[in-house]
């Protein structure tokens, strides 16, 4: 899959740990750790939304598109 | 808030349901065999009914016995569909709308209404053989017995079938939701 998440990037850039993450946009810390590590097939808007708000960032800065080599 | 408890209890109200629908179809599984115990007991009463034309007014312990096992073959069927019933309301009660072993428990319960129906025919003539064999030649029967109900049963049985693929495809695609976070 050529989207990468890069949640973890913006989390070490607010200094926030993924567990506060989790508890202020109303999400399981499993589906947390889920998304942070790539193993979800997609992401709503609304959590993306939750998220941005709460990192202060654009939904850009969550995700990268890197083309497969092949 | 207000529409996330409404939810709830929409799902609560789904679950109590279920339950009881669970209880029924347990009964209904149970009823069959227990029925015909009755019926072959008073199968004199039964029999103009259930065999018209049969010619035989009294009935051995044998030919009682022979009866109610050749009358078990559909019967069995139907209990087999009704236990997998039961099991897919016991899922719908613990919550589990969406499982993709729903649909193969639904699936089977079709199939059920669908071999009911082929094995009452089959039972009816059986029957018809093991209750007349005692009659001199001439006298014996082999009756053949298919009617509307039967139709009526066996396109359920159909409608049942793609009612279960629905439900393996809606199993599907939860469970692909459920990959969305």
């Amino acid at each position: 899959m050529p989207i990468t998440v890069t949640l973890d990037v913006m989390l070490a850039r607010r200094k926030m740990r993924g567990k506060e993450l989790a508890e202020r946009i109303g999400m399981t810390e499993q589906n947390l750790s889920l998304l942070r590590s790539g193993k979800v097939k997609g992401v709503r808007f609304e959590t993306l939304a939750r998220i941005c708000a709460e990192l202060d960032c654009q939904p850009a800065d969550l995700l990268s598109y890197e083309p497969d080599e092949a | 808030m207000s529409e996330v408890r409404s939810d709830e209890r929409r799902r609560a109200r789904l679950r109590r349901l279920a339950g009881i629908m669970r209880w029924v179809s347990l009964a209904l599984a149970a009823f069959g065999p227990v029925v015909l115990i009755g019926v072959w007991m008073r199968f004199e009463v039964f029999a103009p009914s259930v065999m018209p034309g049969l010619g035989v007014g009294t009935f051995s312990g044998l030919d009682r016995i022979g009866g109610y096992a050749i009358s078990m073959l559909p019967a069995a069927i139907g209990v087999w569909g009704f236990l997998n019933l039961a099991a897919l309301f016991g899922r719908f009660a613990a919550g589990d709308l969406f499982d993709a072993g729903n649909a193969v428990r639904l699936r089977r319960f079709a199939i059920s209404l669908l071999a009911v129906v082929p094995a009452k025919v089959v039972a009816h003539a059986l029957l018809s053989v093991w209750l007349t064999r005692a009659m001199p030649p001439g006298s014996r029967q082999l009756q053949i017995s298919f009617s509307s109900d039967d139709v009526v049963l066996f396109a359920i049985g159909l409608l049942m079938v793609a009612l279960a693929t629905v439900l393996r495809e809606a199993a599907e695609i939860a469970d692909e939701n459920r990959q969305f976070v």
